[in-house]
């Protein structure tokens, strides 16, 4: 985080932004209000999430995990695609913040991991091994029910600020509505629905990597890069794209074409921190 | 699906793990009874269980008609929820006017169909009915949502041939290797080595798995690590 030397008036702990950042978190505002107003992708909606995360709040990695029928938490979306946040995403399911943060609702905020005294200590460990020296996990509620989380880790302790914290639930809150405002374009009935589909969709991405994996070459990350690269560059939805990869009807040729190029190609992807095998 | 000539088709240990889930819907959900058929997109249909005559009715009219809650849910990925099926309570958007001629006189009032959907491997419909008008919501739905979740695994086991299953119990099949992500991943890269379409890749991957013993997510991990290749002539 950048030093912010003087706090507003008054109480509220808010920094004073450099505006180029402003700039960016008004950017990504319109991006996701444009998403949710017009066609729908929930999984598209995620992934730029975890992306405004690791932006906006300067955090090394963010994650979000929503909650399936047998109460499992699924990873829907990592800033990085690099296995050891996926694993470390995952493990939480025998214990874990963001497990703790399913079943409380409430944030669990470890400004520093060496000081949990032993709790979860496997999450802990591959925490330390990966480089993270901080977790947040933030809870997506709707109501009285918890349906996710996003997790946030810094390689520094204590270096998210609680107006960072609280943007950070605000893209929590966003992904929750992201769930339900597939309600209206898919026209099924309830939040188990909505999350089911979500869930599949996310499934299918991982088909479609695996399908670009052995016809490229491709590792796993660099496979998610493609699909991303071309959603944003043809402006279509992330799991659209997925779809028809896996349906056949996306060769490698559309998947690179430079007509859907433009000059400035997906920025984000590349430039993920390394957590590297 | 099954064309290319994979696994020989008994899947007797699966269909009754599949009549145990359908079972389970009629015990823990308020409705009459449910039904699990097989689809494909090239309109291939069969019933795969049914807990009733009732259900199996309904199955029989969405084949002949191509159309009904089942069909649609196959087809939009999306759960279909009929509470009632009185036309004069129903949106258009469930019209289905062959379906309905085709169900009239029996014993159903509300419907609700699941897709059956492994990513983007669809692999058929969970259709449940009850006798009098019925509403599925919150925790009902949600176990409604769990059960079509062991379906479409026990289906996928159905379809592979899997034969073993006769211990499994509808939560013990969904286990958390089903849904890690190199499962997938690897039935995308069998879709390639083998030129196939991903519902029979995911069979594939299955039964390659049950003939060697190994659990699925193992195998996977293998081909996620090109330990393991498919190829088109031999597995």
């Amino acid at each position: 985080m950048t030093e912010h030397p003087t706090n507003r008036e008054g109480g509220v702990d808010v920094p004073q932004e450099p505006t180029g950042r402003e700039h960016r978190l008004a950017d990504v505002f319109v991006t996701l209000a444009d998403t949710l107003v017009n066609g729908f992708d929930v999984v598209g909606l995620f992934d730029d999430l975890a992306g405004a995360c690791v932006e906006l709040l300067e955090v090394t990695a963010a994650g979000l995990m929503l909650v399936d029928p047998a109460g499992r938490l699924r990873v829907m979306a990592s800033s990085s695609e690099r296995s050891r946040l996926l694993e470390l995403l995952e493990i939480q399911n025998d214990a874990g913040p963001c497990l703790d943060c399913y079943h409380s609702g409430q944030p669990v905020l470890i400004g520093d991991l060496g000081a949990t005294n032993g709790r979860w200590s496997e999450f802990s460990e591959e925490a330390g091994r990966v480089g993270f020296a901080a977790v947040y996990a933030l809870p997506m509620r709707l109501r009285e029910e918890t349906i996710g989380a996003l997790n946030l880790f810094h390689r520094q302790p204590n270096a998210l600020t609680d107006a960072g914290l609280r943007l950070a639930q605000a893209f929590a809150d966003v992904a929750t509505i992201g769930i339900l405002q597939q309600r209206t374009v898919q026209r099924s009935a309830d939040l188990a629905g909505q999350l089911q589909v979500a869930l599949n969709g996310r499934l299918i991405i991982e088909q479609a990597k695996g399908v670009l994996a052995e016809r490229e070459n491709l590792d796993m990350p660099d496979a998610f890069e493609m699909l991303r690269a071309y959603s944003r560059r043809a402006g279509r939805k992330l799991s659209e794209v997925a779809q028809a990869v896996v349906a056949g009807d996306l060769s490698t040729r559309d998947l690179t074409s430079p007509r859907t190029r433009r000059e400035n190609p997906a920025d984000r992807g590349g430039s993920s921190p390394g957590f590297g095998r | 699906m099954g064309a290319d000539g994979g696994a020989p088709v008994d899947g007797r240990g699966a269909a009754s793990l599949l009549d145990r889930i359908c079972r389970a819907c009629v015990d823990s959900l308020p409705i009459t009874g449910a039904a699990v058929s097989l689809m494909t997109l090239d309109g291939h249909r069969g019933i795969v269980s049914a807990t009733d005559g009732t259900a199996r009715r309904i199955e029989d009219a969405q084949y002949t008609t191509g159309e009904g809650p089942g069909v649609a849910a196959f087809e939009t990925g999306c759960a279909v929820l009929v509470p009632d099926l009185d036309p004069s309570r129903t949106a258009a958007l469930h019209a289905w006017p062959a379906f309905r001629e085709a169900t009239i006189g029996l014993p159903a009032r509300a419907l609700f169909a699941f897709p059956l959907r492994l990513g983007a491997a669809s692999l058929g419909a969970l259709t449940l009915f009850h006798v009098d008008v019925a509403v599925l919501e919150g925790a009902n739905l949600a176990t409604a949502v769990r059960l079509a979740d062991a379906a479409s695994l026990a289906l996928l086991d159905f379809i592979a041939g899997m034969s073993d299953r006769a211990e499994a119990s509808p939560s013990s099949v969904i286990d958390a290797e089903y849904f890690r992500s190199e499962i997938y991943q690897a039935a995308g890269m069998v879709m390639e080595q083998l030129g196939v379409n991903i519902e029979v890749a995911m069979v594939r991957l299955r039964s390659h798995a049950f003939a060697m013993g190994r659990p699925t997510g193992d195998v996977a991990r293998d081909i996620v690590r090109r330990r393991l290749r498919f190829e088109q002539d031999n597995d």
